[in-house]
């Protein structure tokens, strides 16, 4: 084969070569090298900004319904109450107390609405407590045992509360209880150091909403519940491939 | 000036007319390069759509295989500087002509930079916010700034240097001194700057331990240094082979009986100096002693005037006709140059005393005036004919063995470096037990359960250590063994410095999570097409530059 | 003339055989128009570009360029695109920083548990893309008695947290005072306002990374495709520099939720978490609770020795 014909031969492969290009870029257009997209959606729970539980002084102060909150209801006035405590000396939670202490948390804090939260009820149709959340109602400190109900409750009026020095105090006053043995804590809790402070920091032009002590810590079990994590961030996964 | 200027144009339009012609070996390899950067640009076109998500880059390793050949091509762009020092520094001869060639490839390799840095940017549209005045540009605080600058500038400046030499031996004048030498000069600084900067770029951020360290930079002009010169070995090669033709396909030589000779007349003398205007300055005692010891020869085509490796003491210069100037290096045949009326040849020998580097032989019947060297001497009294001749005496296109193995010598000594400082590395990497080893440890040995980078780096250590034993070896000194050490410096230079400077930068990430890369076939299409693209540039640069250093295209050619 | 086959002799008179110099012609032609074609087929999924930015946008100078009618002018085409993408009309505002305010995020590790509500509630407060995931906060558990990030556990999915034995770190972008970013961006696409934010201008950035490596501490998120966000999920309170919706190719990272803080209200991340965890303010005032932190607990912060002085301060109670 001569040069010429050499060269015609190599034209003529380039143009099949071209042409057999255009045809595949033409038909392979849609083909987008393998992209991995992760579908994921922000349930409405991530954003939920409630307490997880609500608080006698916040249910006064939003003008909620406190009646289920009357000792006397149950109690008689002149008729004592009794706590029973185990052999090992700690307190036998009451059952009724524990429906009472339960049916005040916040179940949309941390449940997503989309979620089946069976709630159980007995044939009074008072809540029962689930399994998940059986706090040991009145586990209030791990090494002294702070489980007396009248350490704190006032035995001779149970809807007022009374701290160690004596001094009486209402049931939306419960911050100072707390604060008549955790110093250090409420004194950060005034400046907003500790726990929750929401809403403007610029109180020039907002109110800044400062949540008391029991919207987080039940004070028969202040160690704050475990909560369920949020998903953690999509493994990047290889793609393309 | 406006004539100066049509003049360049029309040699850029002729050099157009010259790069689309070619036979058919040029035509495959051009076709072929050309589909090829098709396919990448195919390939880009859908990440231009999608986005960088085609690739499998993520906010861990926000860098990949762009950015890994970005780097090492700028590395073998700096070395084109690797030619130019012997050269204008050291005045070494043999590499003289085979600047252009380092030039070239760093024109080339610029682009593919460019390139590089277009197909990783997020908005590509967006590339004018880059420009000074028009954009907003954050210099001197960012080093991609810096390097924005630098890498533009070393490509205006390259292309100056080149297009004006190819220039001047086109329209067959001498180029002025003062219009390339500085720009050249200026190119060595610029050379190492380009380097230091896209090594800066890493070495700038104190948040990545494995590039916040002094040794990069070193190693970047270590490595790019041997990488360069390497390549351009392995070109060399390819440009010689490609202009070559079989020793045996040279026509019998023609019966020594068909010449004639005689002294030179006075017409000769005119003939010499109507196309060497210089000749006219020449004294009247050496014009008489050129008309009493010169020779005149008329000769038909394939006359062999002088052969390679013999000795003789005359030069040449033709009156008539061509003759052509061939060499031959291990068994392949080469020509030259090939000269016209007013140009010499054999004086570097004559002048020397050293063998003649070349065979010359008549391309066309031709008369050709023979001047012995005491009278070469003489006349070269006269300092513009001086000039002139010595200016000339560089014109060929000599790829001979010994430049080539001046280049190894520059490959030997950069990687014996690049060695040493890899073992300053390793070592303060691994001795102290620091935290900051972590990426090394995943690069070298890998790190919780991930790997992928250890065999690359592995084979890349072995592919060093191999070419800089051979390197060290006289076996290197033949061109089989040189190009093997070439190929492996360049693979495993490129693995270490691309993809093992790169991706363990970003692993473990900031936060101590590792996340692996591997590229997808999107990116991998799109780094084959600008491979493609550069080596088509490279090429057509090429197709260009060697036949008007061979003297074949020039203006009245 | 000796024959060299590799270059053309372009002394060579033309071929005198007509028929040659055709064929070569039409074999020519044929290469160039395959080619051709070939090269504009190969552009062929650019049909399917269909998000291609106004030229409004391409136009648009530097955030800190603009004059008080250009911003009117990108806040309404901002409006227009986002009414066009996801069908609710946005309030999106240029809000500036307010004078004398610099602000600085505590962080109180004896508190957090981990319960990674703030990474999410900054997802669906800053328009972040769901798919591709971008999430600006990275809760790291780390083992008890270390700091080595090394150990750290960025995808942990415990039944309950906190885990006993291990504490949680929650980091996103420190909006240092000696930013990396900010030094290394070639555009000057990202810089740092006088209330300590370090913004980032979507409309500026080119997408080169540079910032995204400079980061010590993972804080900035690349878009590597356009950004999915379910139509009913989008937050249509919006600012210039904040979360109003981004496109593919450019940075984005947490900007302390601008639009909120810079109208005197605390971050996402802040209002959701349930411990309390996360304190914010304006430390130039010396009663904001940031400024008592800094006074009173034992803070730290990140990489030090980086020298990047970052205004996200971790501490303990005690």
């Amino acid at each position: 084969m001569n040069d010429n014909q050499k060269t015609s031969a190599v034209m003529a492969a380039l143009t099949a070569l071209f042409a057999g290009t255009a045809v595949a870029f033409w038909t392979n257009a849609g083909s987008s090298g393998g992209l991995a997209h992760q579908s994921f959606t922000t349930s409405r729970v991530f954003t939920n900004t409630a307490t997880v539980r609500l608080s006698v002084a916040e249910l006064t102060k939003s003008g909620g319904d406190v009646s289920g909150l009357d000792c006397y209801a149950c109690h008689s006035k002149d008729k004592p109450v009794a706590p029973k405590f185990d052999a090992a000396g700690r307190l036998i939670p009451s059952v009724a107390h524990r429906d009472v202490v339960f049916s005040r948390m916040n179940c949309a804090a941390c449940h997503a609405p989309e979620e089946k939260v069976e709630l159980k009820f007995d044939t009074e149709g008072k809540i029962l407590t689930p399994a998940a959340h059986t706090n040991d109602v009145a586990q209030h400190g791990r090494t002294i045992g702070n489980d007396h109900c009248f350490n704190c409750h006032d035995p001779t009026n149970l809807t007022e509360l009374h701290t160690p020095g004596g001094k009486k105090l209402k049931l939306t006053e419960s911050t100072l209880l707390c604060a008549s043995c955790h110093g250090p804590s409420y004194r950060d809790w005034q400046e907003g150091v500790h726990g929750r402070h929401n809403g403007f920091w610029n109180t020039k032009l907002g109110a800044t909403d400062r949540k008391d002590c029991t919207s987080c810590h039940d004070p028969h079990a202040p160690v704050l519940p475990r909560l369920k994590p949020l998903p953690p961030p999509f493994r990047t996964v290889l793609k393309g491939h | 000036m406006t004539r100066s200027l049509k003049n360049f144009l029309s040699f850029l339009a002729r050099c157009g007319q010259l790069a689309c012609d070619g036979d058919w070996r040029y035509y495959a390899w051009t076709g072929g390069l050309f589909a090829l950067c098709l396919v990448g640009l195919n390939a880009y076109a859908k990440q231009f759509v999608h986005g960088l998500i085609t690739t499998d880059m993520t906010d861990q390793v926000s860098w990949g295989v762009y950015i890994a050949n970005f780097t090492f091509l700028v590395g073998v762009a700096a070395a084109a500087v690797m030619l130019v020092i012997p050269v204008y520094v050291y005045k070494n001869e043999e590499l003289h002509d085979l600047v252009i060639f380092g030039e070239l490839l760093a024109i080339a390799a610029i682009l593919m930079c460019l390139a590089f840095v277009m197909v990783d940017l997020g908005r590509p549209d967006r590339f004018w916010h880059m420009i000074p005045g028009v954009g907003k540009f954050n210099f001197p605080g960012s080093l991609l700034s810096w390097d924005v600058i630098v890498l533009n500038g070393y490509l205006v400046l390259n292309l100056y240097v080149c297009a004006y030499l190819l220039w001047c031996r086109y329209e067959k004048q001498p180029p002025r001194k003062w219009l390339y030498l500085p720009v050249i000069l200026v190119g060595i600084v610029w050379a190492v700057s380009i380097h230091t900067v896209t090594a800066f770029l890493y070495v700038g951020l104190g948040g990545r331990p494995f590039w916040n360290s002094a040794i990069i930079g070193p190693r970047f002009l270590a490595s790019a240094f041997t990488a360069g010169p390497a390549l351009i070995i392995l070109a060399l090669q390819v440009v010689r082979r490609v202009t070559a033709r079989a020793a045996d396909e040279l026509p019998a030589q023609s019966d020594p009986a068909a010449q004639s000779t005689h002294p030179p007349a006075a017409e000769d003398l005119a003939l010499l100096g109507k196309f060497l205007p210089e000749f006219h300055s020449v004294s009247d005692a050496a014009r008489q002693h050129l008309l009493a010891s010169g020779t005149v020869f008329e000769v038909p085509a394939a006359h062999v005037f002088l052969r390679q490796g013999a000795r003789g003491e005359g030069a040449y210069f033709v009156l008539q006709g061509r003759v052509a100037v061939n060499r031959e290096d291990s068994g392949r045949l080469r020509t030259v140059r090939t000269l016209g009326p007013g140009e010499q040849f054999g004086e570097i020998s004559a002048l020397a005393g050293t063998p003649r580097t070349a065979t010359a032989v008549a391309e066309s019947p031709s008369r050709v005036l023979r001047v012995p060297v005491e009278t070469l001497r003489q006349l070269m009294q006269a300092p513009a004919l001086a000039r002139v001749i010595r200016a000339r005496m560089h014109d060929r296109l000599m790829i001979s063995d010994r430049a080539l193995l001046t280049l190894r010598h520059i490959v030997q000594v950069s990687m014996i470096i690049n060695v040493f400082l890899l073992l300053n590395e390793v070592f303060k990497e691994f001795y102290t037990g620091n935290l900051h080893v972590a990426a090394s440890q995943y690069l070298y040995f890998g790190l919780h359960g991930h790997h992928a980078l250890v065999p690359w780096i592995w084979s890349a250590i072995a592919c060093n250590l191999t070419a800089l034993t051979l390197l060290l070896l006289p076996i290197s000194t033949s061109l089989k063994w040189l190009d093997v050490a070439c190929v492996l410096a360049i693979v495993g230079i490129w693995i270490e410095k691309g993809m093992g400077l790169v991706i363990p930068g970003f692993v473990p990430s900031p936060l101590g999570e590792i996340v692996e890369y591997s590229p997808t076939l999107n990116e991998t299409l799109i780094c084959f097409g600008i491979w493609a693209f550069g080596l088509l540039v490279y090429t057509v640069l090429l197709r260009v530059a060697v036949p008007i250093l061979q003297g074949r295209f020039t203006r009245t050619t | 003339m000796p024959a060299n086959s590799s270059l053309p002799n372009l002394a060579a008179p033309a071929p005198a055989d007509g028929g040659t110099s055709r064929r070569s012609f039409l074999r020519t032609s044929a290469a160039v128009a395959s080619g051709l074609a070939a090269m504009a087929a190969s552009l062929a999924p650019l049909r399917e570009l269909s998000d291609f930015g106004s030229v409004e946008e391409f136009l648009q100078k530097h955030y800190k360029e603009l004059t008080p009618v250009e911003m009117e002018q990108a806040l309404a085409r901002i409006r227009r695109e986002v009414e066009k993408q996801y069908g609710l009309r946005p309030h999106v505002r240029d809000l500036r920083p307010m004078d004398g305010v610099e602000f600085v995020y505590c962080l109180n590790l004896t508190r957090c548990i981990g319960c990674r509500k703030c990474v999410h509630a900054c997802v669906a407060e800053n328009n972040q893309s769901r798919s591709p995931e971008i999430q600006y906060i990275r809760v790291l558990k780390m083992p008890n008695g270390t700091f080595d990030m090394e150990k750290g556990d960025h995808h942990y999915a415990t039944p309950t947290v906190p885990e006993k034995g291990f504490f949680y770190m929650p980091v996103q972008c420190h909006q240092c005072k000696s930013p990396p970013c900010v030094k290394v961006c070639p555009v000057d696409a990202t810089w740092q306002e006088s209330d300590g934010i370090t913004v980032i201008d979507y409309d500026w950035c080119i997408g080169c990374r540079y910032c995204e490596a400079a980061c010590p501490y993972f804080a900035r998120r690349f878009n590597f495709a356009e950004p999915k966000i379910p139509k009913e999920q989008i937050n249509a309170d919006m600012a210039y520099l904040g979360n109003r919706p981004r496109h593919k190719g450019v940075m984005e990272k947490c900007h302390f939720c601008i639009q909120r803080t810079r109208a005197g209200k605390y971050p996402a991340c802040l209002e959701v978490c349930p411990t309390g965890a996360r304190k914010f303010g304006n430390i130039l005032d010396p009663a904001s609770e940031v400024s008592q932190i800094l006074r009173n607990k034992r803070v730290f912060v990140l990489k030090e020795e980086v020298g990047t002085l970052p205004r996200f301060y971790y501490y303990f109670d005690v």
